[in-house]
């Protein structure tokens, strides 16, 4: 369960009203993470997806060419976006660079939910497509 | 007005229902572009949705070091995604490779039925959002 407080200033629940938000937080929780941490390795089973609301975290995908995409996360972005698309497993590894608080939903709660709630379900998959559109060409 | 023999293997809308598609066909439809058009530029205004039916179309998405990132998108697969999550502008250039026909809705239309069926926008969003995390996730040609 996820105190309503730490649902707040988060660009992924805009325009949802508050009881989308007790849905929400009803079957998240709040997790911290030192410095170092990884949230997940790219080939592991996407199981969370996570918003970040303290800290710093960076993902980095491998490249066929053995280079290393980076994209630093700050707090109210989402991390771990293949968990809520529906895909299997996480396509980067993501480190926390500082000391992090994140809000953590399993993929399974989540589409749970969105099969439930269908209005829910069509509002987080916008901001998820809009935050990946964003990222898009700002990769370093 | 689509016809529904061209929805037909289309891969993002596989988990649609037949009326899913039903209503997706009413307020779509088909147009064509000659090797070397653009569909549309980076920056302008995201007013259409595209599946590619035949040719070929390459997204060019430049990158803030000056590089272009490339990505070839065949028959079955999304141009303009932009459009379908609501975005107001295109962030890529849109180049037809080949001579090309393509299957294409308005976006103003699209969240018009999105806003009408939460469930159809759910579904189709998050199969394209599968494409755009390949996207993001950097395994482009650069």
């Amino acid at each position: 369960m996820i105190p309503l407080d730490d649902m707040r200033d988060v660009k992924d629940f805009e325009g949802m009203d508050p009881k989308m938000l007790e849905k929400l937080a009803n079957i998240g929780e709040v997790v911290s993470t030192p410095t170092g941490t990884y949230l997940f390795r790219e080939g592991d089973h996407a199981e969370y997806y996570y918003i970040l609301r303290e800290g710093r975290v960076v993902l980095e995908f491998r490249q066929a060419e053995g280079l290393v995409n980076t994209e630093t996360v700050g707090p109210g972005m989402g991390v771990g976006c293949s968990s809520l698309a529906g895909l299997t497993a996480y396509m980067s590894d993501a480190r926390c660079e500082e000391p992090s608080k994140l809000l953590r939903w399993p993929q399974s709660k989540l589409r749970h939910l969105f099969n439930q709630y269908d209005r829910l379900g069509y509002m987080m998959m916008k901001a998820c497509a809009l935050s990946l559109h964003e990222r898009i060409g700002v990769k370093s | 007005m689509i016809p529904l023999k061209e929805l037909q293997k289309v891969e993002i809308f596989k988990p649609l229902s037949k009326e899913m598609i039903e209503e997706l066909a009413a307020i779509g439809d088909i147009t064509t572009a000659k090797e070397g058009d653009y569909l549309f530029r980076d920056g302008d205004q995201a007013d259409n949705f595209y599946i590619i039916k035949e040719g070929k179309i390459i997204l060019e998405f430049k990158q803030p070091d000056g590089s272009i990132n490339t990505e070839t998108v065949a028959p079955g697969m999304g141009v303009g995604c932009s459009s379908l999550a609501g975005l107001p502008r295109y962030n890529a250039h849109g180049r037809c490779e080949e001579s090309s026909r393509f299957l294409r809705w308005r976006q103003s239309r699209l969240q018009q039925l999105f806003n009408e069926n939460h469930r159809l926008g759910y579904l189709l969003i998050k199969a394209s959002s599968k494409k755009l995390s390949n996207r993001v996730s950097g395994k482009l040609h650069k």
